[in-house]
């Protein structure tokens, strides 16, 4: 097992100077750069934008720039954000910090109701409850997010001014309050974009685990197992469930990635401070630094969430060993 | 099985629910109500991008920095006269070539020391630093030439200019830096870095009426009164009123709009849709609110025809397109098939009117009001069509040549209403009887401009500029060197003998001191560009405000507040 | 080994080709009611896209300027003696007040609905006076025509992408899952460098880059193409981790000291075990591409005016004022909606009946 983590690890480091080349040569390929919208301010003179093209290095030939960044990122430097003129690593820190906190509150939310749920309904399959619940997920799929990001604020300003804070990470006078006050304050600010962040992965899941359940309830291995006349609990939890978790672990991997940089549009509505607005808004302005910074982010927590989640499979699903996910 | 499986998971799920409610809980606090403690709480679409005020390039900076350092003049938002800032008073010699600015002796930075005429000669000395990108210098260079000035004493300083040069008195709007903070930083050399959006806010030192006190990155700016600040009012009491504002940074309108309709914004600016909902909130009760119509919008929004040659000829062999865009009978067609009224009633909600000059009306002194419109009338496009000789062959309408004409279409990505005026165009382009064939494109906006700016490759573009008072300002536009002259930019010399006389225009409107005797020359430039149609004007909104009714002394303006020191919450 | 319940490896596949030949007409009555109505509505909506001219009354971009968010029109049923004019009729909207938009209905004279003339199942005599099924939009476009062309987009953006991913998922999973060593090494690093790439640029450098001639829906298709050669990674990475499981499966172990070749294992045995998941998977990512779509629509990266697509049209209702004065802009939702329930009663029934333990 440490073999293969040192590899994995090893492995990483060719991977992200892949992705972060990649990344870079999409992002040239895009014309202009950032200082172009600047063109059209008629206050901008050519000359001051060619002297911030040369402070920003943009003159330079593409290969030059490439190897100046990894260079920078070598010594922990990710260049400076041409948007707002203060280093990349500043401003994705706090973003970073809420994101996260946003995006594995909102996994555990899906995921602890879904998995449950989808328990629930395969069990009783075609059951009231299952088509009732079932019913809902479709809703909860057919609304894009931040269009339910939309109608929640609109129910959180109806129940009135004093209930769910409609946006933001935190209250304006969070500075002036308690410690625990903060605390409360922040979960506070939490509850709506979580529930909505939430509700579309959790109807996906719900649906997937029900199928799950169901298609090994029947499979061959599990009678198997009740023949051999193991007791009801034991075939729930060491077949049916580990199994029908398989999936899932490799899923959990990955989609802390996904919603790390997937809810810019929810972010905007509900006023998060978040990354998928700032890199959003960076790719569009070709802010190319600061969205290197966040690739060069989501690239570690893949690889890493990928990592964790090939070493989760081999403890949860009895079949799977590290001779199966690790090369030899 | 069954059980086991369903009552595990339902010992989750009820887990989880508990967790759920107990997570909800409440935030002690004092009740907090901005009003009563005289803070405005209003809301930028994004974050600002510097607090460095030399280094504004953004709208959202500027609009923070505004409060925070005080100008040397600035201009009256009614009146759009200049009128006194730091400098009270100011004397033009005779022979208009120097200016005289006199200081007010009681403006003192945050941190207690007097602004003086060396702040004033340091903020120039920076703005000419070409180390130093930033967008006041173009204002200030006459013929590519800096103004030299020096203090005589502390309290007066005096510009030398090369030639008269009116427009001095909308440029001179510099808002003064503390030399003894900022000059040895801008010695070593680290100007450009300095006073970014992580600084401390304690740390950014200005002489107006509010500090900034705290800046949280997407969340929001909050601003705080500067208890020493030179203003009075008529009464004699200290200015600004309002204790402090909470500027929320929201990305979304609509979520803007729906905060504005709940309380928890002071001020807001509708959008057409949304000042008819407004209307009949307030009109229902449901709204305790102001709404007011404060007059056109400042800015100009055309359709533009790539004229570059640039663009057309490659390998001797010359696109047709550049014969019809550089026909004026295929212009004055395209302006006829403009609906605007349809524009008007469907995209802007009856709530804008036809542009027909460049110069908004709101400018008073320099809109040229007897320009007359291209109405609506795709019978009258079809004529001047025919008789130029662009036929309909097989239902497409082609040029002499017998080209079939088409052309692509682009504007920038995101606008919904930009969307809609060009789906509206484009309809009465491809009408059966006018039969031209448009390719709709909208652009993310740094990619058109790289396009329209850069590259030279496009055919026609939907855009908008901002307005300003001062027409001087608009040089990059109307010039034919200038980077912003759209339809054919950076000319080594005017292409056309109508661009050659707006050129000339410009160099002697600027020299005439007389803001009266200004006003010819640059009527006579709108004119040009309404016959030429260098650009075809489409619509321009009306504007409007509205604010909480507890808000008192509240003017805005299209060019922005007046008397914004004035205004206070009146709670009963 | 512990092998006693081992089923014959080749009868448990023979069931998957003998359920492929079996007829329409029997599936269907094996079918439940759901699954009927799901069906039914798809091939509807399908059929939407395919003959949109026929489907819908008029031209989807023809705007009506004098009837912007006109309400839907209510229907009246004709006395038999007028059946000659119409079978139905409605009475025309007129605009009472320009600025709120409000219409009456102009009782002077009826406008009669012709079916199947002019090669439209059904229409009124002119675009001037016509008959909105489903009210009209804010430039007075025909809301209803604009959701039958709309089923273009959006009917295919699911399944192109849907194919596209699920495909190259499928078989790539199950081979990186089921041969393991290097080549899984190699399949997963490539499938990681894919997923964090962020598609977002490439959509923007392709935007800049497509020619701006070609049709807003082909551009579309095309982004949604490429998108998919990029998006199968996560898939894969679920179907591998699923493929190693049954790898060590009793019955894969034998097939394979029977000697069966690779490639027939993976086919015969990895891929059905892990097909079932797969199919709900893919029906419940389909919403994803259709709503997908109109986030981008949003951005300005999907599909553009004044091509109708059904994310687009209900990006239109996200806006308070016209949300609460012209509800009928939330309809595309409502076929979204029954599109996202439909494919995934279907692809429940098609797992089951793929399920080689419900095979009987």
């Amino acid at each position: 097992m440490a073999r293969f983590l040192l590899r994995r690890l090893l492995n990483m480091i060719p991977l992200i100077i892949g992705i972060t080349f990649i990344s870079f040569v999409a992002m040239s390929l895009v014309p202009g750069n950032f200082l172009s919208a600047l063109k059209m301010n008629p206050r901008i003179s050519p000359q001051v934008i060619r002297q911030m093209e040369a402070q920003f290095g943009l003159d330079q030939p593409f290969t030059v720039r490439y190897f100046r960044w990894l260079w920078g990122v070598l010594h922990l430097n990710l260049g400076i954000s041409m948007q707002y003129r203060v280093s990349v690593t500043s401003l994705i820190a706090v973003r970073a910090f809420n994101t996260i906190i946003l995006a594995v509150a909102s996994m555990i939310f899906s995921w602890v109701l879904a998995i449950p749920i989808g328990i629930v309904v395969a069990v009783r399959q075609n059951s009231i409850w299952d088509r009732v619940l079932s019913f809902l997920a479709f809703l909860g799929m057919s609304v894009p997010n931040f269009f339910l990001a939309f109608l929640m604020i609109y129910f959180a300003m109806h129940l009135g001014k004093d209930w769910l804070p409609p946006g933001g990470t935190f209250s304006v006078d969070y500075s002036s309050l308690t410690f625990w006050n903060r605390g409360a304050d922040r979960i506070n600010h939490l509850i709506l974009p979580v529930f909505v962040l939430g509700v579309s992965g959790m109807a996906g899941l719900m649906r997937l685990m029900r199928s799950q359940i169901l298609e090994i309830k029947n499979s061959e291995f599990v009678r198997t197992a009740r023949a051999k006349g193991l007791s009801e609990r034991i075939v729930l939890y060491k077949h049916v469930l580990r199994n029908a978790l398989n999936p899932f672990v490799t899923m959990a991997g990955y989609s802390l990635g996904d919603l790390l940089g997937g809810a810019a549009l929810v972010e905007a509505v509900m006023n998060l401070q978040g990354l998928g607005l700032l890199l959003l808004n960076a790719v569009r302005s070709l802010d190319i630094y600061l969205v290197m910074g966040s690739v060069l982010i989501g690239t570690v927590l893949l690889l890493v969430g990928n990592l964790l989640a090939d070493m989760a499979l081999v403890a949860v699903d009895p079949r799977v060993d590290f001779s199966s996910v690790a090369a030899e | 099985m069954r059980d086991e499986l369903s009552r595990a998971a339902s010992r989750v799920l009820i887990a989880t629910l508990a967790l759920a409610i107990s997570a909800g809980c409440n935030v002690n606090r004092a009740h907090n109500d901005h009003q009563r403690q005289q803070i405005l709480q209003n809301y930028f679409s994004s974050d600002p991008q510097t607090f460095n005020p030399i280094l504004v390039t953004d709208l959202i900076s500027g609009r923070i920095l505004e409060r925070v350092f005080d100008p040397l003049i600035q201009v009256n938002n009614k009146t759009t006269l200049p009128e006194p800032g730091i400098a009270e008073s100011w004397n033009i010699s005779p022979d208009e070539r120097t200016v005289t600015f006199h200081l007010r002796h009681n403006v003192r930075w945050f941190d207690g020391q007097a602004v003086t005429a060396h702040d004033v000669l340091f903020t120039l000395a920076v703005i000419y630093d070409p180390k130093v990108p930033n967008s006041v210098r173009p204002g200030l260079l006459i013929d590519g030439k800096a103004i030299v000035a020096d203090a005589p004493d502390d309290y007066t300083v005096v510009m030398h200019l090369p030639r008269p040069f009116a427009p001095l008195l909308y440029s001179a709007g510099i808002q003064v830096i503390p030399a003894h903070i900022l000059e040895p930083i801008w010695k070593a050399g680290n100007f450009n870095h300095t006073w970014g959006i992580n600084t401390p806010p304690s740390e950014i030192i200005g002489d107006g009426a509010y500090k900034l006190t705290q800046y949280v990155q997407g969340q929001f700016v909050r601003l705080e009164r500067n208890d020493d600040y030179w203003m009075k009012d008529e009464h004699g009491e200290q200015l600004p009123r309002l204790h402090g504002y909470v500027s929320l940074i929201i990305t979304d309108s609509n979520a803007t709009y729906l905060r504005y309709l709940y309380g928890q914004l002071d001020v807001y600016s509708p959008r057409p849709e949304e000042v008819l909902d407004i209307r009949d909130k307030i009109k229902q009760g449901r709204l305790h609110a102001q709404l007011k119509d404060i007059g056109i919008d400042t800015g100009e929004s055309f359709f533009c025809f790539n004229r570059n040659p640039r663009h057309y000829t490659k390998d001797g062999h010359t696109d047709p397109k550049l014969k019809w865009f550089t026909d004026l009978n295929f212009l004055k067609a395209v302006a006829h098939l403009i609906d605007k009224k349809a524009i008007i009633d469907l995209v802007e909600h009856g709530l804008a009117a036809p542009a027909v000059s460049d110069v908004s009306p709101e400018n008073k002194l320099f809109y040229n009001p007897n320009l007359k419109d291209y109405d609506y009338d795709p019978q009258l496009a079809a004529q001047i069509l025919e008789s130029a000789g662009y036929h309909m062959v097989n239902g497409r309408r082609v040029d002499p040549q017998g080209n079939p004409i088409e052309f692509n279409l682009m504007t920038s990505t995101g606008s919904p209403e930009a969307d809609q005026i060009c789906a509206i165009f484009k309809q009465d382009l491809e009408n059966p009887a006018i039969g031209m064939k448009v390719n709709y494109q909208p652009l993310e906006f740094t990619t058109l401009v790289e396009k329209v700016d850069g590259s030279f490759d496009w055919d026609c573009v939907m855009m908008g500029l901002t307005g300003s008072i001062d027409p001087n300002d608009g040089s990059n536009f109307y010039r034919s060197s200038g980077n912003l002259h759209l339809w054919d930019p950076n000319q080594p010399k005017p292409a056309t003998p109508w661009e050659a006389e707006i050129d000339r225009l410009m160099d002697e409107g600027a020299v005439e001191m007389d803001e009266q005797k200004r006003v010819p020359y640059y009527w006579l430039i709108q004119q040009i560009l309404h016959d030429q149609l260098a650009v075809i004007q489409i619509t321009r909104r009306k504007v409007f405000a509205s604010w909480v009714n507890t808000l008192q002394d509240y003017q805005p303006t299209v060019w922005g507040l007046y008397k914004p020191e004035w205004m206070y919450f009146k709670n009963d | 080994m512990n092998v006693p319940a081992l089923v014959n490896p080749e009868l448990q596949v023979a069931a998957v080709p003998a359920a492929a030949q079996r007829s329409l007409a029997r599936e269907w009555r094996l079918a439940s009611r759901t699954v009927r109505v799901s069906a039914g509505c798809l091939t509807l909506f399908y059929m939407f896209a395919a003959v949109s001219p026929f489907f819908a009354s008029y031209d989807p971009i023809y705007q009506n300027r004098r009837m912007p968010d006109c309400p839907p029109m209510q229907l009246h049923l004709s006395a038999p003696s007028y059946w000659s004019h119409g079978l139905l009729w409605t009475d025309p909207l007129t605009m009472s007040d320009a600025e709120a938009r409000t219409y009456v209905a102009d009782t002077s004279h009826r406008i009669y609905i012709h079916f199947f003339s002019g090669g439209h199942l059904f229409t009124t005599d002119s675009e001037t006076e016509p008959f909105y099924l489903l009210g009209s939009d804010s430039l007075g476009r025909d809301l209803y025509s604009r959701i039958v062309y709309g089923a273009r987009v959006s009917m295919c953006v699911g399944l192109v992408g849907v194919l596209i991913t699920f495909s190259l998922g499928i078989v790539v999973g199950s081979l990186s899952g089921y041969v393991g060593g290097l080549t899984d090494n190699l399949i997963m690093r490539w499938s990681e460098i894919e997923m964090s790439l962020p598609s977002f640029y490439f959509l923007l450098a392709l935007a800049a880059i497509i020619p701006p001639g070609i049709g807003a829906a082909e551009r579309f298709l095309m982004i949604v193409a490429i998108m998919s050669f990029i998006g199968w990674a996560g898939l894969a990475r679920v179907i591998r981790g699923m493929a190693s499981s049954v790898r060590s499966n009793p019955y894969v172990e034998a097939a394979r000291a029977l000697g069966g070749s690779r490639w027939r294992i993976i086919t015969q045995h990895v891929i059905p075990s892990v097909i079932g998941y797969a199919i709900v998977a893919a029906t419940l990512s389909i919403p994803g591409f259709i709503l997908g779509e109109s986030a981008l629509s949003l951005l300005g990266l999907g599909i553009q005016e004044p091509t109708p697509s059904w994310g687009n049209l209900l990006s239109e209702a996200m806006d308070p004022q016209n949300l609460a004065r012209y509800p009928w802009i939330l309809i595309p939702g409502i076929f979204i909606f029954l599109t996202v329930m439909s494919f995934n009663f279907l692809g429940d029934h098609l797992r089951d009946r793929f399920d080689p333990s419900n095979a009987r």
